[in-house]
């Protein structure tokens, strides 16, 4: 479904990420990981095309490198990003309205928000509040429904435990276990590897804007040495 | 006593409606993408010089006239945005801003070279403007029609941009811009919009310029927005509710300056006024109601 | 006191000053030698307006703050120094109603000079301590603020200005050869301070606040120091402009002169001095060309219109240009002694 071909990102002269290739088959989850600075959410921006990038992005038999942010979003791709970006000042449910820019079909997207208020109550709640007011873990749930409004093909999901308690991390990777189970096409950007190999179908390690290794979670588990140095995984 | 009182309370609100609406028109541009539009009082003037043309052509009907001045500041301030301001969307806000002072220099001249540098007489709206005497209390038919076509213009644009998608999703975007984008909102249709929003305001307020002044000049628009500009910045730039503020407190502060400053002194009004500008703002640097701004430090 | 960082940066803008010297002056003995009288004239004010300019760009150029007073404070020096150096005779006569005695004392062009710099200084000092608090927009407002209260006591307070009526009889103090002079020297003051560990701080700075603030910067002072050093220059300049020409008044010192100055600073690229003196020549020649098709001239037997508006036009398109293909102007971050030192690449 979304094929990334020799993709190279620049800074102004400066290159980040480096000739890199990977594949998200329609259904998979797919992560990405590696330290701090290596690459991770250059890559998501230029899925997104947001930033400088070389290569070719292929999205469902479509060459999208070229293509304007929003056109891009309109193929079906979302993007829950890093630090959650919710609309602070407006209200829970003018949130999700937004994210449902995209929508033709109103009526339903209507009662997908009604259906995301169910699952989080607290969202249903507060939905008049404004979004800034949110807890960490509140705002991190409103930013995948947020992202799941404009019914897309792919999630790109940028570190989405970032700066969570662990029992709020549990949820999020809880809800993207129940995304995953629902068919949803994903891709996982991490810094907590143990969470995120146990749920992805495939991984790539990132490190410097390379990827320096990839496969399944026992791959990767054996390169172990090499694991724990650059993510912390314990053998 | 309290006659005299309510007459320049009701001065004070006439002026301070029409900074609030050329402010409201320079907040909305400025809380989505940054720009200090100095330009916006050439909007204004081509909503005069639209009227001096309509005139001229025999429009007789003031419906027409009205309405196709509104519509020439619209298309104005979406054609400015389209050719001048596209380029310089991204860039920092001084380039924003000297960009903005370069397009008004332009026009002014433009008016000048193309009309003539002289006022000339555009009486289509002395219409609006007869007098009213409430007991000892003598006031104009305008300064009641500004007042309450803004405070109109300020319901509609709170309705829309609480009720509409394109009115929320600009609000969205005077947080967060690129998130915006990243919902796959068109960056072109909001800022078109912002700017279309703008020219409307300054539409309105051309109108009631022409209706008092009675002549369209080159510079019509310069002053009024020199003021507007700030009682933006007294309100908090970006800020919608804070350019009202801003816009209305202008209004007070200049009708109280009148009363106060003995008559030898009426000409230093605009001096005082902007000293007490210069100190609100050493007070509060962001302005009163400055606009919360977050945004994700990646991306 | 240490004023520059290493002997490298005083040797750039000792070289890079003394090379826009040499093209100043010589431009201006051109003119001495082989000018008409007239042409005198049109280049003694280019040369007030190259030190507007540089004043602006000692400011401008090291906070990348836009400041719109300039003029104004180019006004108070002219003012100022006309009152003091005036004949009492002709004071009684232009100001019979001056307040504080301002009519009843005359002194020499040099003391004159002298008030009107330490004057406005201390006037741009004291505004400074409010602008060096803001930031970008709120500082810009107050600037313009600035300009709009001095005018409107320019105008307003006939007794001391004569408004919109011409202050006449203030003595011819200098000719062309000593604002070639004073250009030189003030060419040397702001490329030293651009150059200076203030400036290089202040730039810093202005690309990065906080940045410099955790390093120990204060920026406050430092501007403070640029926004006084520039009413200075700016003061100056106004001196010039009233030694010269005899008669001021103050329609000159307003919004047409303000973006007149600032499309020269912009042009050349508001960073750099040599882009401030490069800009400077480049409007005033273009603009000439300009004021001549304004006139609807006849030109190879075509006769133009008359154009009236069209050197505004042209002073805005520059900016507008200027802003949309390359914000940094003609020549960016260059100064005129790279062509022949080689300086560190930048990245």
């Amino acid at each position: 479904m979304l094929f990334v071909n020799n993709l190279s990102v620049f800074y102004g002269k400066i290159k980040v990420v480096h000739n890199i290739n990977f594949t998200i088959e329609e259904g998979s989850c797919v992560s990405l990981l590696g330290p701090n600075g290596a690459g991770k959410t250059s890559t998501i921006s230029s899925i997104l095309g947001t930033v400088n990038s070389t290569g070719t992005i292929n999205f469902c038999n479509e060459d999208i490198s070229k293509i304007q942010t929003e056109e891009r979003i309109k193929l079906g791709i979302s993007i829950a990003p890093e630090g959650r970006r919710v609309f602070s000042n407006l209200s829970v449910y003018e949130n999700l309205y937004i994210g449902s820019a995209i929508r033709k079909d109103r009526e339903k997207a209507d009662r997908e928000i009604e259906e995301w208020f169910n699952v989080f109550p607290i969202l249903h709640e507060r939905k008049d509040q404004s979004a800034g007011t949110l807890s960490g873990g509140e705002q991190q749930m409103l930013t995948i429904a947020r992202a799941l409004m404009g019914n897309p093909k792919i999630l790109l999901l940028d570190e989405p435990s970032l700066g969570l308690a662990p029992m709020i991390t549990k949820k999020v990777f809880e809800l993207i276990e129940k995304l995953k189970a629902k068919g949803i096409t994903i891709l996982l950007v991490e810094q907590n590897a143990t969470e995120a190999l146990k749920l992805a179908d495939y991984s790539y390690i990132l490190n410097s804007g390379k990827i320096i290794a990839h496969g399944d979670r026992n791959e990767i588990l054996k390169k172990g040495d090499l694991m724990s140095s650059l993510t912390g995984v314990e053998n | 006593m309290i006659d005299y009182v309510v007459q320049q309370t009701l001065n004070a609100l006439s002026f301070g409606a029409e900074y609030a609406l050329i402010a409201l028109g320079l907040a909305i541009v400025f809380s989505i993408m940054g720009l200090v539009n100095f330009a916006h009082g050439e909007v204004i003037a081509i909503g005069g010089y639209s009227m001096m043309v309509m005139a001229a052509i025999a429009f007789k009907n003031p419906i027409i006239i009205i309405v196709g001045a509104i519509f020439a500041a619209v298309i104005m301030a979406i054609f400015l945005e389209r050719i001048a301001f596209r380029p310089v969307r991204y860039a920092d806000a001084t380039t924003g801003l000297l960009t903005a002072f370069g397009v008004s220099l332009i026009l002014q001249n433009l008016f000048l070279l193309l009309v003539s540098p002289r006022p000339i007489a555009v009486t289509s709206m002395y219409f609006l403007d007869w007098p009213i005497k409430l007991g000892t209390i003598r006031i104009s038919s305008l300064q009641i029609f500004e007042t309450l076509a803004t405070l109109l213009a300020i319901l509609l644009l709170v309705l829309f941009l609480k009720r509409s998608f394109l009115g929320i999703a600009m609000r969205a975007a005077s947080l967060d811009f690129e998130m915006v984008r990243l919902m796959g909102i068109r960056a072109n249709r909001v800022i078109a919009t912002a700017f279309a929003i703008s020219g409307l305001l300054a539409g309105i307020a051309a109108i009631f310029i022409i209706a008092r002044r009675g002549a369209v000049d080159p510079t019509l628009g310069f002053n009024p927005v020199l003021k507007a500009f700030v009682a933006c910045v007294v309100g908090g730039f970006g800020s919608l509710p804070g350019a009202v503020l801003g816009g209305f407190l202008l209004g007070a502060l200049e009708v109280g300056m009148l009363v106060i400053l003995p008559q030898s002194y009426g000409g230093m009004k605009d001096a005082f006024v902007f000293a007490v500008i210069a100190i609100i703002l050493v007070w509060r640097p962001e302005g009163i109601l400055s606009p919360q701004k977050e945004k994700g430090d990646k991306i | 006191m240490k004023i520059f960082q290493s002997s490298k940066s005083f040797h750039q803008a000792f070289w890079g000053a003394t090379l826009l010297s040499f093209i100043i002056a010589l431009i201006g003995l051109l003119v001495i030698f082989f000018g008409e009288r007239y042409h005198l004239r049109l280049v003694y004010a280019a040369y007030v307006n190259l030190l507007v300019v540089l004043g602006l760009q000692v400011f401008m150029g090291n906070t990348n703050i836009t400041n719109l007073s300039h003029s104004a404070f180019m006004g108070l020096g002219a003012y100022i120094a006309a009152i003091c150096v005036t004949p009492v005779q002709i004071k009684k006569l232009s100001l019979p109603d001056a307040p504080w005695g301002l009519n009843t004392f005359e002194l020499d062009a040099l003391s004159s000079a002298l008030i009107s710099l330490t004057l406005t200084g201390f006037l741009a000092f004291l505004t400074g301590l409010v602008i060096v608090r803001l930031s970008g927009i709120g500082a810009t407002i107050v600037t313009i603020a600035i300009l709009v209260i001095v005018h409107s006591i320019f105008m307003h307070r006939t007794d001391i200005f004569k408004g919109k009526q011409a202050f006449f009889g203030i003595p011819q103090v200098f000719d062309l050869t000593s604002i070639i002079i004073i250009s030189i020297a003030v060419i040397f003051i702001a490329r030293f301070f651009r150059e200076s560990k203030w400036g290089i701080q202040l730039r810093a700075s202005s690309d990065d606040e906080k940045s410099a603030d955790a390093m120990g910067v204060n920026i406050f002072k430092l501007r403070l120091l640029a926004w006084t050093l520039g009413g200075l220059i700016l003061a100056l300049s106004g001196i010039c402009y009233a030694y010269y020409l005899g008669t001021i008044s103050a329609r000159p010192f307003y919004f047409s002169h303000v973006f007149l100055t600032l499309a020269m600073l912009i042009l050349g690229g508001m960073r750099s001095i040599t882009g401030a003196v490069i800009g400077t020549i480049l409007i005033t020649f273009g603009l000439e060309g300009v004021r001549f098709m304004e006139t609807g001239p006849v030109i190879l037997g075509l006769k133009f219109p008359e154009m009236l508006g069209l050197s505004g036009i042209a002073l805005g398109a520059v900016i507008v240009i200027i802003m949309v293909v390359r914000n940094g102007g003609l020549v960016g971050n260059f100064e005129i002694e790279q062509v022949f030192i080689k300086t560190r690449k930048k990245i």
